[in-house]
């Protein structure tokens, strides 16, 4: 921990890992929730690095300090009651249209049927690109247990696929909106 | 059998969003106005959890933070300022707390901190206990914080939590140890006097609240930090410069003695105190509670965030304890 910088070199450095991070946060949350959610959890999120500013390392592991951070304001945020009616809404629309849905095929159904972990750790990779050492910073783990929860998660998709193919099953609705942030409470 | 290259595909394609779609997004009204809500310098700024509470894009979610001390009984005989300037003169004289390279400062602490959750027709609070540890070297560190249950500070908050379908203030995720950087050493003068312009100079924003802050900064700079025993004495003799400051006197934190300071901010409307250890200059708990016409609508002398310190050593190894 270090001291308190000056107020200005503090609002410089915050004003550039805003710009360099914005759109990448705004991206990783629109990928998983609402439009006017994901703009609460950027805004949380980089509320939450401007009040740890100290705490936000340099350089490129920032981006990564921010994914970590925006993945547990997530984790937060969907408990919100405001955010159970949304949910509650939104899947009453969505069951309406079931047969439109199934025609985006049945990976989609495949993913939507895994645990949300998985989904988690396999979006972070094809979503945000993060390769295995960058997850093991954003998921608080070591490289080499990133590289294996990620083997597993993509076993497990492959073999929901396999499913599918199998049995012929309809691909149902999805919500890849979703992806790892059930409600738990 | 599918590669992984391919499986990541197939994952790929199901995302509708794209970031090279958002180029541009920074600089919007949208982006440009959350930048100047969040820097705004009316909000209380705390090193580690604050109160304050941020509207953005319809919803509001407060967060306040804390500290505690557990039974704050007064008996007032001296001066805050010359309960600050005795104890900056016992930090003088104490052994420094330096991790070696591969060790860590070890610290345990108690933590109760508001959680505020404003939704569309309902809103309500609880303070959460949080039991952390941290670990801070030259190397790195980490920090591991532990949620408790809820604690509902009225039946109004209680019964609109249960309306709301009684949803959790902390996932799982919340448990997760958090890496943190290596600590450098605090680049802060020795001289009180230097100390006080500076603090002085970075406060300079506040308008009505400066002092209130300069306090604020004082505490973040004695909590889990690095501080020399010089440095720390400085802390304590500005604080004692500071106007407005209150004895609070002697009071009680997890069993032990300790002395008790605290500045009103009369903008947010809460006070901060901070107590520490008259015989070591070790900084014992911080609490934060509401004053009249506070934001919360709380009754003066809420709680609205401790933390006790519990333990502070040396230890050989990340994760370990002494």
């Amino acid at each position: 921990m270090t001291a308190p910088p000056h107020d200005d070199e503090r609002s410089v450095r915050f004003r550039a890992l805003y710009d360099d991070n914005y759109e990448r946060i705004l991206g990783y949350a629109l990928r998983r929730v609402p439009h006017a959610d994901a703009l609460d959890v950027v805004a949380e999120t980089f509320t939450v690095a401007w009040r740890r500013l100290a705490h936000v390392p340099a350089g490129d592991e920032a981006r990564l300090w921010l994914y970590g951070t925006a993945r547990r304001v997530l984790a937060n945020h969907q408990r919100g009651v405001r955010r159970r009616a949304r949910l509650h809404s939104r899947l009453s629309r969505e069951a309406g249209k079931g047969a439109a849905e199934r025609s985006q095929g049945s990976a989609a159904a495949a993913f939507a049927r895994l645990r949300p972990a998985d989904r988690d750790l396999l979006a972070l990779v094809a979503w945000e690109g993060l390769d295995a050492r960058e997850l093991a910073r954003v998921i608080g783990c070591s490289p080499n247990a990133a590289r294996i929860r990620v083997h597993r998660a993509r076993k497990r998709f492959a073999e929901e696929l396999d499913l599918d193919a199998k049995h012929g099953r309809p691909g149902g609705h999805v919500r890849v909106t979703a992806i790892g942030t059930e409600e738990t409470g | 059998m599918r590669s992984a290259a391919d499986l990541d595909a197939l994952v790929a394609d199901l995302s509708k969003v794209h970031d090279s779609n958002l180029s541009g997004r920074v600089r919007t009204p949208e982006a440009r106005q959350l930048f100047e809500t969040i820097t705004a310098p009316t909000r209380v700024r705390r090193r580690r959890r604050s109160a304050y509470t941020i509207a953005v894009a319809a919803a509001l979610v407060a967060v306040a933070a804390g500290i505690v001390v557990g039974g704050l009984h007064t008996t007032a005989t001296a001066s805050a300022a010359t309960a600050l300037k005795k104890v900056a003169s016992v930090a003088r004289t104490q052994q420094p707390l330096v991790a070696a390279r591969g060790q860590f400062v070890y610290t345990k602490s108690d933590w109760l901190s508001l959680d505020t959750y404003v939704g569309a027709g309902t809103s309500y609070s609880a303070l959460i206990p949080w039991s952390r540890e941290s670990w801070v070297g030259p190397t790195g560190g980490r920090m591991h914080q532990v949620p408790g249950q809820p604690q509902f500070i009225s039946d109004r908050d209680r019964n609109a939590w249960i309306a709301a379908g009684r949803p959790t203030f902390t996932g799982p995720a919340a448990s997760a140890p958090e890496a943190l950087p290596p600590a450098r050493p605090l680049d802060l003068p020795t001289d009180p006097g230097a100390l006080f312009e500076r603090l002085k100079r970075e406060t300079a924003s506040y308008g009505d609240r400066q002092d209130a802050e300069m306090f604020v900064l004082v505490g973040d700079s004695l909590r889990e930090t690095n501080a020399s025993p010089a440095q720390r004495a400085a802390l304590y003799a500005v604080a004692a410069r500071i106007p407005g400051i209150d004895l609070v006197g002697d009071v009680t934190s997890a069993g032990r003695r300790g002395i008790a300071v605290a500045k009103d901010d009369d903008v947010n409307h809460v006070r901060s105190t901070l107590v520490f250890d008259p015989q070591t200059s070790v900084l014992l708990g911080e609490e934060e509670s509401t004053l009249a016409g506070n934001s919360f609508g709380y009754p003066v002398g809420t709680r609205i965030e401790t933390a006790t310190y519990l333990q502070t050593a040396i230890v050989d190894s990340l994760g370990a304890h002494p």
